[in-house]
């Protein structure tokens, strides 16, 4: 598949492109981070990591690469890799207890998170990721949802999120998390 | 927790970008006071990061499901680390190897010098003293000064060659027995080795006596054979090797002189020297590591060394070298 294939079927949403990316780059994008002191797990949730940032880029189609893909995604592996590296020195050099309290927390709250937008429908789940996640104009979610204009789809989205709104506060509100 | 449509939509267009910069503003420091907008602020934010969050998570559960050779990449760095040292033994082998086949040419050259000879040039270890030797019964006569522990194979290899072992060096110390090979119609071209460095190969098995008497016989070297032999050690080649990065491993005959580009200096090599009986061209080889290459006379430029793949040639080379 050449790049510009792959660009087109990330922008028609066809997952399958990653899906190419993936095992086509996995030892030259994990060697990277194996070969500066990472596990190969760690390379592993890197390189996925960069793939899921080039589909948010690719995503829209408005992305004009200069470069071959993979030195595209080499270099947000690089990124992403330099990055960790440093939240791991720092994570070292915190005190430990107030950090993992956070965490639960947190984690717990994203946990509840997942579960209301599994309960959504599955319209509602397209429009928010297209909206929140692939970053796409209303014009563009129109078109994906065949809506007839950006007016439909701004009123489902707003429908879709209040939605969520609702279940997300009722689960938190089990949790104590809210007064 | 209230609702409250007001704080929910002004937190929306906030965080959907839809506000104008003074909205921006005023949001923002209306944030640092309301606890009521804060928390809602917050409550937002993390709906939409779950969102975020919850794509991605789809996406890497999607990848993690695709089968990759992830342990292969273990197993391609051990192939890698085997071969490497596969590679390192083989290098250390040859290098010993050909450095106690090139001890005794040193040997040589100095016995050669001791009567006179005018063997003039202070070779490097690995170079081969010639003295070609025009052959009338065969096509190709190979002229190589062969170094090798005295045993049963150098018997048979006379046998069967039906060649007169023109004289037999051995050295008692280290075992080793110099020999060079030549037909008797060829005597009066015959090795100019002295006789006083000569021992009687009795104390060494496997080599049959007839053979012994006639290297005797060949020791009787007059001096024009003598002569002759100075000749042809001036026709022979001398090497140079030069370190250049640029031109590694490379070769060119200049003025009669091999120059070697590379680094010939941590591994030793030689050099092979045919004689083709008809006309008076010799073929020169080089083996380096375990591999021959051919080497042109008639190569005035620098170019690479060409590796050999002709097995024939390359058995008959690695025959000739033992």
């Amino acid at each position: 598949m050449k790049d510009q294939e792959v660009l087109e079927k990330i922008s028609h949403g066809d997952e399958t492109a990653l899906d190419y990316l993936y095992k086509k780059y996995y030892r030259m994008m994990t060697n990277l981070v194996i070969k500066n002191s990472g596990t190969e797990e760690e390379a592993k949730d890197i390189f996925q990591e960069a793939l899921v940032v080039f589909w948010k880029k690719a995503v829209s189609g408005n992305l004009v690469l200069t470069s071959k893909i993979s030195t595209f995604v080499y270099s947000i592996c690089l990124n992403l890799w330099r990055k960790e590296l440093e939240r791991k020195s720092r994570f070292s050099n915190e005190e430990k207890d107030g950090v993992e309290f956070i965490n639960d927390e947190q984690e717990e709250k994203i946990k509840i998170v997942h579960e209301c937008i599994n309960e959504l429908g599955e319209t509602c789940r397209k429009i928010l990721n297209y909206h929140y996640f692939d970053g796409l104009s209303m014009q563009d979610i129109a078109e994906k949802l065949g809506y007839a204009n950006t007016d439909t789809a701004k009123t489902k989205k707003y429908k879709c999120k209040q939605k969520l709104f609702e279940l997300v506060k009722t689960k938190y509100s089990k949790s104590d998390f809210l007064d | 927790m209230n609702k409250n449509p007001n704080i929910e939509e002004l937190v929306e267009r906030y965080l959907e970008g839809e506000m104008s910069d003074l909205e921006k503003l005023n949001f923002e420091n209306q944030l640092v006071n309301n606890s009521v907008l804060q928390e809602e602020f917050q409550f937002q934010k993390e709906i939409i990061k779950g969102i975020q969050e919850n794509r991605k998570a789809e996406l890497k559960a999607r990848l993690n499901n695709i089968q990759v050779p992830s342990s292969s990449l273990y197993q391609n760095i051990g192939l890698k680390v085997a071969a490497l040292i596969t590679i390192t033994t083989m290098v250390g082998f040859g290098a010993y190897f050909t450095f106690f086949n090139n001890e005794p040419e040193v040997e040589n050259t100095i016995s050669v010098t001791d009567t006179d000879s005018v063997q003039k040039s202070t070779q490097e270890e690995t170079e081969i003293p010639e003295a070609p030797t025009p052959l009338e019964e065969e096509s190709l006569e190979v002229e190589e000064i062969v170094v090798e522990k005295p045993d049963g194979k150098e018997k048979s290899k006379a046998d069967e060659e039906k060649k007169n072992v023109a004289k037999n060096k051995v050295k008692e110390d280290k075992e080793i027995i110099e020999k060079a090979e030549i037909t008797e119609e060829n005597q009066p071209v015959a090795k100019a080795l002295p006789s006083p460095n000569i021992v009687r190969p009795e104390s060494v098995e496997g080599i049959a006596d007839d053979n012994v008497e006639h290297k005797d016989d060949s020791f009787e070297v007059s001096n024009s054979s003598l002569n002759a032999i100075n000749e042809v050690m001036e026709n022979k080649v001398e090497v140079e090797t030069i370190s250049d990065n640029k031109k590694d491993f490379h070769y060119q005959f200049y003025n009669k002189k091999l120059f070697l580009y590379g680094d010939f200096d941590k591994t030793p090599y030689e050099i092979i020297e045919y004689t083709v009986e008809n006309n008076k061209n010799k073929l020169y080889f080089l083996y380096y590591e375990g591999k021959f290459y051919e080497l042109n006379s008639d190569q005035m430029k620098i170019s690479p060394l060409k590796e050999i793949n002709d097995n024939e040639l390359i058995g008959e080379l690695e025959r000739l070298r033992k």
